[in-house]
């Protein structure tokens, strides 16, 4: 009943808190989201601005090909799956299929950087203009949060391999998921507005 | 109810050795902390400092206004930018942030906060990017500098600040999310520990969108042609202190002067979740990083922009309303934390409203003043802003700075052990109220110039009166950083004899570890229930 009024030295304990690294990851990824969203603004921003003057967008000769940017859309949609089968396996205390998944969702990622880069071998426009400028920084940002989530993910990963996570407690892996998931809805915006619509 | 519930034996002993790391001493104890309170120390110490050189600079500018040519010609421009990303970004943002580091814990009864290494990390970031831009202002860099290397260098240093800044609004948010004490639903998160969620949110937001930007801009100018973006990089920074995202500054001092206000009147904050939904509200109506005058040039006549930044006025009334209403019901100690909160009010109130006529498009406040004939290198300060927009700005720096100040005041036993000295931090308060009304409300009027000729003919005036605010605004700093060092020790918990929630339950300054057991609470003002001190 009575208000403890403490003494200085006392230490208190931590206590296990649930879902830290979960709304931690939530607001990384709402960070990142907006950053690469508030730059994918300004190329439709300014794309709208050109087209409504009457004008084309694409420098002339541009070529922006489409079957690598769907390739990569679709591989980073069954990473997604992958990494949520991750979720699902270290919630059934199934290791090895966790493991596995993970593997996977990491290969995955690394097959859409290696496509990304094929990409921008084929892709043919000048570098010095504006919509270049907003192509690069767009797509570039993308692959940094790609390769973030990479990275988040073989850390999660290592910690998984040394018997971190349980059923019971599997933030780590969840918040690597949200955080891939992000990333990969954020993809499938820029492939519609930049690499269909053009 | 029992706010404290003693942790078994065995836990408390097993797992504080976790939380008790051995105090290594001297220097080592202060740069590899991860304790919150002091990386919090550190940020109110640092942030605190780079507000004074802010408002230094500013005065300088303000005065390039009479053509004093205090300042060489290529230099007035750097100034100018500098003191207005200086105020958001190394004062005010940080200054929060420290306060929150070291109060919020405390106030949801946590002992430590969520990501403690990041967010020490996020202090040494930060304060490495503000010496970075320092030196790329210093060797010719800055947004209109003519090194290359000096102006990649201010972008670098631009985006290591905010990420700074966005990891430890990531901590501070994550923390009163997750570690609150037993019982304490969000509902009943004590309201300065509330509007950090919101501003930490709001930061989040918008702070990453100015790091896109930077990005652009950073791309453009070593890959591009090097002009398409970067022939007019000042604008698209500068939709930062531009209303109505130039009050994210003054979301925390929402909380701070609600709490302040409500503990000294002794009675409970009335009509409580109103309350907290208007900080909500507020805090949405500040996100405003869609509105890029340099790529959509219209944007500030939109609906959308004008119903946003006319909607902030609703909740800031309501706050004041609430305010207003504490001091009516109770019986107010005028203390120096409760003073400084009730002159945030009124400045809540001046700068909302006369904010608003801003987005007036008949009144052109939105316009460059021309009629200014000398302003050299300050004219190019007006792409992306206004003298208007200026002065709205010192305004909502002015709630932030007084906000801060009650909360340094008040908090200040638990930030250093002392309790602040009254009577000069009355003087502060008063300090800053003035100066910083006296700072903004000038660039209003000299604002208002393209459409009344008579202001127009006095901008020589408004000028010195605006660089005396800020001369004023640098003393009441000075005031409040004396108020808290000059302070006489304490060690009483509740120092103030005010407190009603949990920070008030454990020593001045807490231990590590805050609180030997493991708290819970059934209201959102604990300590009253207890004390049934209330008038």
């Amino acid at each position: 009943m009575a208000v403890a009024l403490l003494p200085g030295e006392a230490p208190a304990a931590p206590v296990a808190r649930p879902r830290v690294a979960l709304i931690g990851t939530a607001f990384a990824a709402a960070a990142s989201a907006l950053g690469i969203l508030g730059v994918l603004g300004i190329y439709l921003a300014q794309r709208g601005a050109v087209l409504a003057g009457g004008g084309t967008w694409l420098p002339e000769g541009t070529v922006i090909p489409l079957t690598q940017p769907t390739m990569a859309l679709f591989t980073l949609l069954m990473s997604s799956a992958l990494v949520q089968w991750a979720v699902d396996a270290i919630g059934r205390n199934d290791r090895v299929h966790t493991y596995l998944a993970i593997g996977l969702t990491f290969l995955l990622g690394f097959a859409t950087v290696n496509l990304m880069y094929f990409f921008y071998n084929k892709m043919a426009l000048p570098a010095e203009t504006s919509q270049a400028v907003l192509l690069y920084t767009v797509s570039g940002a993308h692959l940094v949060m790609l390769l973030a989530a990479m990275t988040y993910l073989a850390v999660i990963s290592f910690r998984a391999l040394g018997g971190q996570f349980t059923s019971r407690q599997h933030d780590g892996i969840s918040a690597a998921a949200l955080y891939w998931h992000t990333m990969v809805a954020l993809y499938a915006l820029i492939w519609i507005s930049i690499f269909v619509t053009k | 109810m029992a706010i404290t519930d003693t942790r078994p034996q065995s836990e408390a002993t097993s797992s504080s050795s976790d939380a008790s790391p051995v105090d290594q001493g001297g220097l080592a104890e202060v740069f590899g902390s991860g304790d919150h309170k002091t990386i919090g120390r550190l940020y109110i110490g640092a942030s605190l400092i780079f507000g004074v050189g802010a408002f230094v600079l500013a005065a300088l500018y303000v005065l390039e206004g009479l053509d004093a040519d205090l300042l060489p010609d290529d230099w007035v421009f750097r100034v100018f930018t500098l003191s207005q990303l200086s105020v958001v970004l190394l004062f005010l943002v940080p200054l929060a942030l420290g306060i929150a580091m070291v109060v919020v814990p405390l106030q949801i009864g946590a002992s430590t906060l969520a990501f403690a290494r990041g967010a020490a990390a996020s202090f040494w970031t930060w304060l490495a990017g503000a010496g970075l831009l320092l030196a790329s202002y210093a060797t010719d860099g800055g947004p209109d500098g003519t090194d290359p290397q000096a102006v990649s260098l201010f972008y670098l240093a631009l985006a290591g600040i905010l990420g700074g800044l966005i990891l430890a609004s990531i901590s501070v948010a994550t923390t009163a999310f997750t570690q609150r004490a037993a019982g304490m639903t969000l509902w009943r998160a004590p309201l300065f520990t509330w509007s950090m969620i919101v501003a930490c949110s709001a930061w989040i937001l918008s702070l990453s969108v100015l790091v896109g930007n930077l990005v652009l801009i950073w791309v453009d100018l070593k890959y591009g042609t090097a002009d398409a973006f970067t022939s007019a990089q000042w604008p698209q920074i500068a939709w930062l202190i531009v209303l109505p995202q130039v009050f994210i500054v003054a979301i925390p001092a929402l909380g701070a002067i609600s709490e302040t206000v409500a503990s000294f009147a002794g009675v409970r904050q009335a009509h409580r979740a109103l309350m907290m939904h208007a900080i909500a509200a507020f805090g949405v109506f500040t996100i405003a990083p869609y509105a890029q005058a340099a790529f959509v040039e219209p944007i500030r006549t939109q609906p959308v922009y004008v119903l946003q930044s006319l909607l902030l006025i609703v909740p800031a009334m309501v706050l004041a309303a609430g305010w207003i209403h504490s001091v009516m019901v109770g019986k107010v100690k005028l203390s120096s934390p409760a003073l400084t909160g009730l002159f945030g009010t009124v400045a809540l109130v001046v700068a909302v409203l006369l904010s608003a006529p801003f987005v007036l498009d008949s009144l052109q406040l939105q316009d460059a003043s021309e009629f200014l004939e000398n302003l050299g290198q300050l004219a190019d300060a007006m792409v992306g802003s206004s003298i208007y927009s200026w002065g709205v700005a010192a305004l909502a720096a002015t709630v932030g700075m007084l906000g801060a100040a009650a909360a340094l005041l008040f908090w200040s036993p638990k930030i250093s052990g002392r309790r602040a000295a009254d009577g000069l931090g009355k003087l502060a308060g008063l300090l800053l109220l003035v100066g910083g009304l006296l700072h903004g409300l000038p660039l209003l009027l000299v604002g208002l110039g393209n459409e009344l000729e008579p202001l127009a003919d006095a901008s020589d005036v408004f000028f010195v009166a605006s660089a005396g605010g800020a001369a004023l605004v640098v003393v009441g700093l000075l005031a409040v950083a004396v108020a808290l060092l000059g302070a006489r020790g304490t060690d009483e918990p509740d120092a103030w004899g005010v407190g009603q929630t949990l920070e008030w339950a454990t020593a001045s300054p807490p231990a590590r570890g805050n609180f030997a057991t493991q708290p819970s609470v059934d209201s959102a003002e604990p300590l009253l229930d207890e004390t049934g001190k209330e008038s």
